[in-house]
């Protein structure tokens, strides 16, 4: 978590492989991820879900052909048995019956559910979503909190969100890592509702109690 | 290669059968267990099924669906269905499953697909619309580019600059190439025949008759359309989808005026040139073949280009150079206006831009064809 500009998506993108980091390394599970060729990445990828913030669904597909397409490709599965699973993780994200529906006939919410759907559609062992509940509305979102914690509960996926939205964060984290702009880096790290009490640092204090600086009241009259 | 699937089963007399599983139940195992579904019920008739997991070490959602399934054929066939040795939060997965949504009907059908009548019906409304799109465009660019006459000023004269080397700068060195290579095969290729004659000479008159009269505009016109009206179809495509031409809109501005006009004057001051260029560049490719295939001087190759253009035929080809500018750059744009959707439309609008543009560009060059025979 952080604010805006201070690198949260830029940083998942490194670890999921997009980007690659000018300096430092990335260990995965152990693994420096710079040290490995095209095939050992893809084969890492694979157990990687992403949720990306405007959910990337294949617009040409329907949400059945999005969800069964890493399936096809990545699995010897029959047609039969992709059409069960399509139709389980359907009903996971509480979207059954939208199988032949296409990513522009649902709503924004809909889409980050059949968007987790498709990440999750080779069991990953470990799911990245970035900003989740970007663009929705509170109700909409705090149903796709809920759900990605029962997801978690449910699979004992590891999932790692980034996001600035508190709600989500106080719904959902075990663990939140906290990034700033100026100090281009970590600033704070452990549980949420500790951090927001107890944190030391203003700048911590501050983005959990949604506290504006005194520059930014100049002029307002408030 | 998937892991092999440890099960095992045993029967009772009683009919009691005991699926035992072992290791991870998960998407790896699903297809090689799916089977098993329907063939352990056929083939030892159980009359009670009772599964033992103990074994198991990891179980996904995939391994949890084959759970559900077997107890749902259980259920099916009224046998009673038990599991035991599966620790609590590895049962919590079971509770992710949604059983009605396995069998949960589509509620969107899958389009069916058109007869011949339908699909020759749908093609006729479509080519209609198209052409009154396409008429009542040409209108409004028309109305607008009367306006930026008037109101010179209001013109994106930034832009016009920036379209200008994009579509003449930045094109120049692949017309210049392919007119080049033009002028070298049509001298190559006319001079195998006329030196049967000894009229050598008159490589250079068809060479330079054909590029001003017919090539010089036309191949240019193709080329300017496969890269600038695509590329401007492209574009305004994508500012669609992302509601870039909406925010225009709202903000007071005509996105026609905003976007289309520079590119229209932009083309209309570029294409003429290139095509100048063009006939330049394969004049050039024709004298190398007339000096080094036909022993013919520079100067007398030279001399027989210029003996041969007419000021009528070059003034024809820059007006048809001019249209063809037009016309690439408005059906380049207004494709990109009829963008809906996402990539793939954009996708769609850029091929239909380079189709509709060559297209048009052929059926005005031969109404220009007709036209100047009559005039001449």
């Amino acid at each position: 978590m952080g604010g805006s500009g201070c690198g949260k998506s830029v940083l998942l993108k490194h670890v999921i492989g997009i980007e690659h980091p000018a300096k430092g390394r990335i260990w995965i599970n152990g693994v420096d991820t710079s040290l490995l060729d095209d095939v050992e990445l893809r084969d890492l990828h694979m157990g990687i879900g992403m949720l990306f913030q405007s959910s990337a669904l294949f617009g040409s597909m329907t949400i059945g052909e999005n969800i069964a397409l890493p399936l096809t490709e990545f699995t010897s599965l029959s047609g039969p048995d992709i059409e069960s699973i399509v139709k389980m993780k359907l009903g996971m994200v509480e979207l059954a019956g939208y199988d032949n529906h296409f990513p522009s006939e649902l709503s924004g919410g809909m889409k980050k559910r059949a968007g987790i759907a498709r990440a999750m559609a080779l069991e990953p062992a470990m799911l990245f979503l970035d900003e989740p509940s970007a663009g929705l509305d509170p109700v909409t979102s705090a149903g796709l909190d809920l759900l990605i914690g029962k997801l978690n509960e449910g699979t004992g996926t590891t999932m790692v969100i980034v996001t600035h939205e508190l709600e989500t964060i106080f719904n959902i984290a075990h663990r939140v890592i906290m990034l700033d702009k100026d100090a281009k880096g970590i600033i704070a790290e452990g549980d949420p509702r500790k951090l927001k009490t107890d944190s030391d640092d203003r700048r911590v204090t501050d983005f959990f109690n949604r506290r504006v600086t005194d520059k930014m009241y100049k002029g307002t009259g408030l | 290669m998937p892991d092999p699937v440890a099960y095992e089963i045993t029967t009772h007399d009683t009919g009691e059968t005991i699926l035992v599983l072992s290791g991870r139940l998960d998407l790896n195992r699903f297809g090689a267990l799916s089977p098993l579904i329907k063939s352990l019920f056929d083939s030892y008739k159980p009359s009670q099924l009772n599964v033992d997991m103990t074994g198991i070490n990891y179980i996904d959602s995939s391994g949890a669906l084959f759970i559900v399934k077997l107890e749902d054929e259980a259920m099916a066939r009224s046998v009673p269905f038990s599991i035991h040795g599966l620790s609590k939060e590895k049962m919590g997965i079971l509770d992710l499953i949604d059983r009605e949504a396995l069998d949960a009907p589509s509620l969107a059908t899958k389009e069916r697909a058109l007869n011949v009548v339908e699909q020759v019906g749908n093609a006729s409304i479509s080519a209609t619309r198209d052409i009154y799109d396409i008429v009542s465009f040409c209108g409004e660019l028309v109305y607008e580019l009367v306006r930026s006459a008037r109101h010179i000023r209001k013109v994106r004269w930034g832009d016009v600059v920036s379209y200008m080397k994009k579509v003449g700068v930045d094109g120049l060195p692949i017309v210049g190439l392919i007119s080049f290579l033009l002028g070298l095969i049509m001298a190559f290729m006319s001079s195998l025949q006329l030196k049967q004659f000894g009229a050598n000479i008159y490589v250079a008159s068809l060479v330079a008759v054909a590029m001003i009269r017919e090539l010089g505009p036309i191949m240019t016109a193709i080329i300017v359309a496969g890269r600038s009206g695509s590329a401007f179809a492209a574009e305004i495509g994508t500012m669609k989808v992302n509601e870039e031409v909406d925010a225009l809109t709202t903000m007071g501005f005509s996105p026609i005026r905003f976007l289309t006009i520079p590119k229209v004057i932009a083309s209309l001051l570029t294409v003429p040139v290139l095509t100048i260029f063009s006939i330049i560049f394969a004049i050039m490719g024709g004298l190398i073949v007339g000096v080094v295939g036909l022993n013919l001087t520079i100067f007398t190759y030279i001399q027989q280009t210029i003996k041969a253009i007419a000021i009528f035929d070059v003034v024809s080809g820059i007006i048809k150079s001019l249209v063809f500018a037009m016309t690439i750059s408005a059906i380049g744009c207004q494709r990109g206006f009829k963008v809906r959707g996402g990539a793939e439309a954009v996708g769609n609008a850029t091929t239909s831009a380079v189709v509709t543009s060559i297209f048009l560009i052929i059926v005005i060059d031969s109404a220009f064809a007709i036209i100047l025979h009559y005039i001449r």
